[in-house]
């Protein structure tokens, strides 16, 4: 199964792998740097947001924004 | 005269820069065809003046939003003569994307990194020659809080305008590079008439991007366009990734390549978030947020207008000290101060058409839009606050949840909850909304949220039909909101169906670091503002209230008392739709003339239908109209939404720029509070009421 931002728990972090979605929604998220190789941490994970921290930056995104960025564990295989 | 384009992700702190090196906003208008603001301002140095354009705050020059075509039209095709890149010193690793992305344009460019007093306390070193070296355009850091660096920008920039202009970047894009050379080579001696290399035109048609094919295609360019879907589509088939990932992802190597010689992150001991984590807690995080945002808006409407503490005031039996209260608030002092020139005016001169005119029509008109102004400037004050600290996007984010049941993002609470206040500063307020049709979305849902006139208005309707029992007050006074709010939602929801969008607008909020902003510079941006709205809308607001004054005191056989008024004449018109409500003759007349009269604002309902029954007391007129219960309640929930007032519709055809949005606005309104007050009254009389 894909592991996505969206099930991550807290404190977690993990690489970008890859990200899903229309192009344009697709585009803008890669480019708030959630491009494949990024290193991504999880800040919080509970209730409405998922909210975490990337290439120094706090982005809350929405549960199905997240759901669309597929991630590995931090040194982790390749899937 | 020099222009330079400013160009920054947002959160970067770019309106802050811009203000502190323009000190003023020489002038906001709306981008071409959207509701994307443009400002400008001007920077005087020796010899000469540069006018600095600020575009809108950006992740990319790609296009996927409004912002992004706005920002990237005008670096294609505007009269700029340098560009002013912005990058964030506390996250350069993302804010550096976009740097590359417009320094891959243009060198005639210098970049500045911001936050410069934060950057060392949060344990973010960054190597300023070491950046020089690598993007190949002057750096600058500098700090809007401090001063630090703004004289060595400005010199930075002088040298540019003067020709010191660097190549454009080459970022290498690995695998694409075979194809782009290509591309190149298909696209030689073709004039596209926009200003940027042809690499990066090939980088584009690469990517797909439609704008480049369309103005490719136009200029004789198909073999060109042609060429790269197929090699777009061969680099797909072997990579096993589409081209603009690559792209994207190339860029970020490059970034994190300078980034790797020349930041230095350091752990910080502190930590900085415990509050942060607050905001983001399930049941805690909603609650502080709502308490943070009510307490900055009921602090600045109380100075205003005394509401709402001095409902809380009247509500406890100390109407006396309410009343001091009101008369000792800005709009009580400036309302104070005109009534005592009126009645100056109106003892000194022959009571004739002409002096009232100038008495009740330009007094009055000068008085209402000069009471709207300490009011706008302080809730600009606290958005800017709320914005710029970092408590807003926190807020927003932890509010999220409950606005996406309206078809809104959390951000939807600041234009909600001054909305409550007066709707006119919420509709300005509907640009921190994130995507175009939210903010389209929210000024035509915006003017049913009851605001404080009507506020009065329901109190008055409450203590004259529904004082004998405080249980039956409350659950009027419930249901009138519930009617107003619920238009709200419902609203929301039907214009995001009309303008397009199907899904709830998805939350992807950058949260700053919470942080003290610059108070000075808060000042000087609201400000800014305040005096623009005195300007844009106060023109407006002020010949249309000279408008409704004109339709009140003159009839077809000249000046006329307000029963006799041409509006008087139009009330009687309309009167037969109160027959939805039972209402006939002189009642149905009544009601309708006042409420053509709450146009210019919701505060001269009750006072007009009182000059129309010729009682002083509001509340003894309404008991005159002898309605039975659910007639009241139904038209308390008329007069609460029937229609925006002057102001308010004048606010949404400023923000917008569609006056079809607009009259969109005005005829649902109108529609919809007609069904709704409607059913309301069938209900309630069905009930027993």
């Amino acid at each position: 199964m894909d592991v996505t931002l969206a099930n991550v728990p807290e404190g977690g972090r993990v690489v970008v792998v890859n990200v899903t979605g229309g192009a344009g929604l697709r585009r803008r998220l890669l480019e708030m740097g959630f491009a494949p190789g990024s290193e991504v941490e999880v800040v919080a994970n509970k209730w409405g947001p998922v909210v975490v921290k990337v290439r120094g930056v706090t982005v809350a995104l929405g549960r199905g924004m997240a759901a669309k960025i597929q991630v590995k564990p931090v040194g982790g295989g390749s899937g | 005269m020099y222009k330079v384009a400013v160009v920054g992700n947002p959160n970067v702190g770019k309106s802050t820069l811009f203000t502190r090196l323009t000190r003023e906003i020489a002038h906001i208008a709306n981008w071409p065809g959207t509701t994307v603001e443009r400002k400008e301002g001007v920077l005087h140095l020796d010899g000469a003046d540069v006018v600095l354009v600020d575009l809108p705050g950006v992740y990319s020059l790609s296009g996927v939003s409004v912002e992004e075509r706005v920002a990237r039209d005008y670096i294609l095709n505007g009269d700029w003569d340098a560009v002013l890149v912005l990058v964030d010193s506390l996250a350069p690793e993302r804010t550096l994307y976009l740097a590359v992305h417009a320094l891959e344009l243009t060198g005639r460019a210098v970049v500045a990194l911001t936050k410069w007093d934060a950057a060392h306390a949060r344990g973010v070193h960054v190597h300023v020659e070491a950046l020089r070296g690598a993007l190949g355009v002057p750096v600058v850091a500098v700090s809007a809080v401090t001063g630090e660096g703004l004289g060595e920008l400005v010199k930075a920039l002088q040298e540019v305008l003067g020709g010191g202009v660097g190549k454009p970047l080459r970022v290498n894009y690995g695998l694409l590079e075979p194809a782009i050379a290509e591309v190149e080579q298909e696209l030689a001696g073709l004039n596209l008439g926009i200003r940027a290399p042809t690499r990066w035109i090939a980088l584009k048609l690469l990517e797909g991007d439609e704008d480049l094919v369309k103005l490719v295609e136009a200029a004789g360019g198909e073999t060109a366009v042609r060429r790269a879907r197929e090699l777009r589509e061969a680099v797909a088939r072997s990579a096993g990734v589409d081209p603009e990932e690559l792209t994207v992802s190339s860029r970020f190597n490059f970034v994190d390549e300078i980034a790797k010689r020349a930041v230095v992150r350091m752990r910080v001991e502190k930590d900085e978030r415990a509050l942060e984590r607050f905001f983001l807690s399930p049941v805690l995080g909603p609650i502080l947020s709502v308490a943070i945002l009510v307490a900055a808006y009921a602090l600045v409407f109380t100075l205003n207008t005394g509401f709402p503490l001095n409902v809380l005031l009247e509500a406890v039996g100390l109407s006396g000290l309410a009343e001091r209260l009101e008369s000792y608030t800005l709009s009580g002092l400036i309302s104070g101060f005109f009534d005592s020139i009126a009645s100056w005016l109106r003892a000194g001169l022959p009571a004739t058409p002409l002096a009232s005119l100038l008495v009740d029509g330009l007094l009055g008109g000068l008085a209402l839009v000069l009471s709207f102004l300490p009011l706008i400037l302080m809730a600009l004050l606290v958005l800017a606050f709320l914005e710029d600290s970092g408590v807003g996007p926190y807020a927003a984010a932890s509010l999220h949840r409950l606005f996406q049941k309206a078809g809104l993002s959390g951000r939807a609470a600041y234009p909600l909850l001054i909305a409550l206040g007066c709707n006119v500063p919420a509709v300005m307020a509907s640009r921190t909304a994130p995507e175009e049709a939210e903010r389209r979305q929210l000024m035509a849902a915006v003017p049913f949220v009851p605001c404080q006139a009507r506020l009065v208005l329901l109190l008055a309707f409450a203590s004259a039909y529904f004082a004998d029992s405080p249980l039956l007050a409350a659950a009027a006074f419930a249901s009138a909101y519930a009617a107003a709010l619920g238009l709200f939602a419902a609203t929301s929801v039907v214009a995001r169906r009309a303008l397009g969008a199907t899904e709830a607008p998805e939350l992807v909020l950058e949260l700053p670091p919470l942080h003290r902003p610059s108070l000075k510079v808060l000042w000087w941006i609201s400000w800014d503002y305040a005096k623009h709205y005195l300007k844009r809308a106060g023109l407006v607001i002020f010949g249309l209230s000279l408008v409704v004054w004109g339709l009140t005191s003159y009839g077809p056989s000249g000046p006329a008392e307000p029963g006799e008024s041409y509006a008087a004449l139009a009330g009687r018109s309309l009167a037969p739709l109160m027959a939805l409500l039972d209402l006939s003759g002189s009642k149905a007349e009544s009601v309708a003339f006042a409420a053509l009269a709450g146009l210019v604002a919701k505060e001269t309902v009750l006072l007009s239908l009182a000059a129309y029954q010729g009682s002083a007391d509001p509340v003894e007129a309404l008991k005159l109209l002898g309605l039975s219960r659910a007639q009241a309640l139904a038209l308390a929930v008329f007069f609460t939404t029937y229609m925006p007032c002057v102001a308010t519709i004048v606010a949404i055809y400023k923000e917008s720029g569609s006056a079809k949005l607009t009259a969109a606005a005005v005829a649902w309104s109108i529609l919809a509070s007609t069904a709704v007050s409607w059913v309301v009254y069938a209900v309630a009389s069905t009930l027993g009421f």
